[in-house]
């Protein structure tokens, strides 16, 4: 039996609704480049320790039959 | 300060109210309330002012890191060391190597179904000239000429009332990492990588390209990663046809399959605590996607085995995932919270849902704790087993892999910060997998056996970082 | 708190007078989109003054007066430690001082560091001697429209910005230098 495609369930519409989400909220929301302090810390990285994080890939997907997903720029102290 | 009446400004309010709540707790009230110096609790760690940054600018790192893994009943274990070095110039631009070994030994489900008694397997012997391993605790395998004929082939016979499992792996990997990122201009950055891995039987090979591009003065990133991977599955036996006998005879030549996949993302500053990210990942795979050790048993209508056969998986698969994560501060703790929603054309749909929360101890010492649970449907052509009385599906596969379960992960970090730049840690996890341990409508003789092969484990990882000029 | 939509913002105009910073658009986006704009408008310039004047009632903070350098080259570089190219930028602006003579041209390092504690440990880091304003919370920064970090302002000898560096990269300090250059040698 085959699964139907991902857009077109009611399961998944969210998915645009998340990106307008994304692209309206990011005329709303953020900070003045003066206050990023807490941003610039290495524990609000979105990957703080990388070979954890591959280790960690590795063994999930050796284990699940689901993969990927991330990206890790954005985010930091926004400096230069 | 006026307030402009516009469209934005209305929708902007709107979703203020609906998120009020979350900036009331990472916001507004959490806002320095007077002129006191320090704002932070982990501000009067004053030794750490200026390294607890996360950009390495004009910096060599060093990344080191093992990983022990061990899942329960004397399953598979792996030891992974990794190394990794990552040089920044002082103009943005960052080259990386990452070099990875992997031993695994240890036992792994041969892909038939559990029976009352014992069952014996016959698979063929490595070519003339390489060693197999022989022994093992339970089940070990044995080399038997086969009379009349001469093949040597490799046999082994596996216990009553447990999952057949294949004590005679032992696998050497090796992988090379290699990313280089340039700022192309003030707000886009380019990104390029590859890498190598290479096992005796197995190949795989990756090139991507990647941009992210800045607006509205850094708060948001969009980023997209193409990524292109040819992988060559080697079995040092060849490769079976499909749902032919598992036999010890030799099969047939390598076979290879391409993936192509993209990632889409937005990371958006949402306040001066609290980080987001969405991604949208697609990729499709071809070709050969079998895995070539893997047999499925089909049953008489007792349950008793007839024959084992060798699997057969979809030439093609499209994946899909949606990704939400978040990094907040919280007081002194740094909170990450992620979901995905995975969903690809075998059938498998997941949800996984992770937590993390970095508690610091003292100074320079922090523990995190973690929690992550998933949960997947199985794939359409997932079976336990086959009925002998019935025909041939298209496509069948029991690995548990591909199977309906649901998995929880406890664990812990603890992290301590080293010379300035540098940080020790200790990670430890255990996995808990759980599936249907007994499917509706097995047959008589089958009914007290446990058919999930997924095996729960725990994994530790020691590693350190440091970074200098 | 009042379920009423004046009751919701009464609340929040309390948590605003004891919470100084919180920036006047916070207010209205958790208020009632029913209410009028120019209410909003006049609250929000409310706590802007109360915060403005509980900034001056702060004797940490030192106002940046520009007054005093009419005549000269200002080089306004505003900093914070968590700002990984202020590390490089720092022994730059040292040699700026150095290489200008001080009737002419002046360095300011203006601090947009929450913590004084981090910024000070920062400075003996980098053994910094250019005169620092401390402006922790911003107002110094956002009067020059401050939008990425670091920024240098240039203000010429008429009291006037001439030019904004935004970011700092070394392979644009020629371009820095003809700038200083010019507008040392107006007049």
């Amino acid at each position: 039996m085959r699964s139907r495609p991902f857009l077109a369930g009611s399961r998944l519409s969210f998915v645009p609704v998340m990106g307008i989400i994304a692209v309206v909220l990011s005329g709303c929301v953020g900070t003045v480049a003066w206050d990023r302090d807490i941003l610039a810390k290495q524990a609000m990285s979105l990957n703080t320790h990388p070979l954890i994080t591959a280790l960690h890939d590795h063994i999930y997907f050796s284990k699940e039959g689901s993969s990927g997903g991330r990206t890790t720029d954005g985010g930091g102290c926004g400096c230069n | 300060m006026q307030l402009r009446r516009s469209r934005r400004g209305r929708i902007c309010r709107t979703l203020g109210l609906l998120t009020a709540n979350l900036f009331v707790a990472t916001g507004v009230q959490a806002q320095d309330s007077n002129a006191l110096p320090s704002h932070d609790a982990s501000s009067a760690d004053v030794r750490g002012a200026t390294d607890d940054t996360q950009t390495d600018l004009g910096m060599t790192r060093i990344d080191g890191a093992i990983l022990f893994y061990q899942e329960d009943g004397g399953r598979v274990r792996t030891i992974e060391p990794v190394l990794s070095a990552t040089f920044n110039s002082t103009s943005g631009d960052v080259l990386s190597f990452r070099f990875t070994s992997d031993t695994l030994t240890g036992a792994t489900p041969n892909g038939a179904a559990p029976w009352t008694g014992f069952q014996t397997f016959t698979t063929p012997a490595h070519a003339p000239g390489k060693t197999t391993t022989l022994t093992g605790s339970s089940g070990g395998s044995t080399l038997v000429t086969i009379p009349g004929i001469g093949t040597v082939v490799r046999q082994y016979t596996t216990a009553p009332n447990s999952i057949p499992l294949d004590t005679g792996f032992r696998d050497q990997r090796y992988a090379v990492d290699l990313g280089y990122s340039t700022q192309w201009n003030a707000d886009t950055k380019l990104s390029f990588g590859g890498s190598a891995s290479i096992e005796r039987d197995y190949t795989a090979i990756t090139a991507s390209l990647g941009a992210a591009r800045d607006f509205n003065h850094k708060n948001t990133t969009v980023s997209a990663v193409l990524n292109f991977e040819y992988d060559l599955s080697r079995p040092y036996f060849g490769t079976p046809s499909p749902f032919t006998v598992m036999n010890g005879n030799p099969k047939g030549a390598g076979a290879s399959k391409e993936v192509y996949n993209a990632v889409l993302g937005v990371t958006q500053v949402i306040n001066r605590r609290w980080l987001a990210q969405l991604n949208y990942s697609i990729g499709t795979t071809n070709g050969y996607q079998t895995d070539p050790y893997r047999i499925i048993s089909v049953v008489d209508p007792v349950g008793a085995p007839l024959q084992y056969l060798y699997e057969n998986r979809p030439r093609s698969r499209l994946r899909q995932s949606v990704y939400l994560g978040n990094k907040i501060s919280i007081g002194p703790t740094f909170v990450d919270i992620s979901a995905r929603y995975y969903h690809d054309s075998w059938g498998i749909n997941s949800i996984t849902v992770a937590a993390a929360d970095r508690v610091p101890i003292l100074s320079g010492l922090y523990v995190e704790p973690e929690v992550r649970y998933y949960r997947q449907t199985s794939a359409y052509f997932f079976h336990d087993y086959l009925l002998g009385s019935q025909g041939l599906p298209t496509f069948a596969s029991s690995d548990s892999r591909l199977g309906r379960f649901s998995a929880v992960t406890f664990g812990a970090k603890l992290g301590l910060k080293v010379f300035h730049t540098g940080e020790v840690y200790l990670q430890g996890e255990r996995y808990n997998q759980s599936g249907a341990a007994h499917p509706p409508g097995v047959p008589s003789g089958l009914a007290n056996e446990n058919f999930f092969s997924g095996a729960s484990s725990t994994s530790i990882i020691a590693g350190y970082t440091y970074a200098f000029f | 708190m009042t379920k009423t939509k004046g009751g919701r913002f009464m609340r929040r105009q309390r948590d605003a007078r004891a919470d100084v910073g919180v920036r006047a658009e916070s207010i209205a986006v958790g208020w009632n989109h029913a209410a009028p704009d120019w209410v909003a408008g006049s609250l929000s310039l409310l706590v802007g003054l109360v915060a403005f004047g509980q900034a001056y009632a702060d004797t940490s903070a030192k106002p940046l007066n520009l007054a005093q350098y009419r005549g000269k080259v200002v080089y306004l570089d505003f900093w914070a430690s968590w700002c990984a190219p202020c590390k490089l930028s720092f022994p730059y602006m040292e040699q700026l001082a150095a290489s200008y003579p001080r009737d002419a041209f002046v360095v300011i390092a203006v601090n947009v560091d929450h913590s004084r504690e981090r910024a000070d440990a920062f400075l003996s880091q980098v053994g910094a001697e250019v005169p620092v304003v401390y402006d922790p919370k911003g107002q110094i920064a956002g009067k020059f429209h401050v939008s990425e970090m670091p920024t240098s302002v240039l203000i010429g000898r008429d009291g006037r910005v001439r030019y904004v560096h935004q970011g700092f990269f070394q392979n644009k300090i020629t371009q820095y230098e003809t700038h200083i250059q010019e507008l040392v040698n107006e007049k």
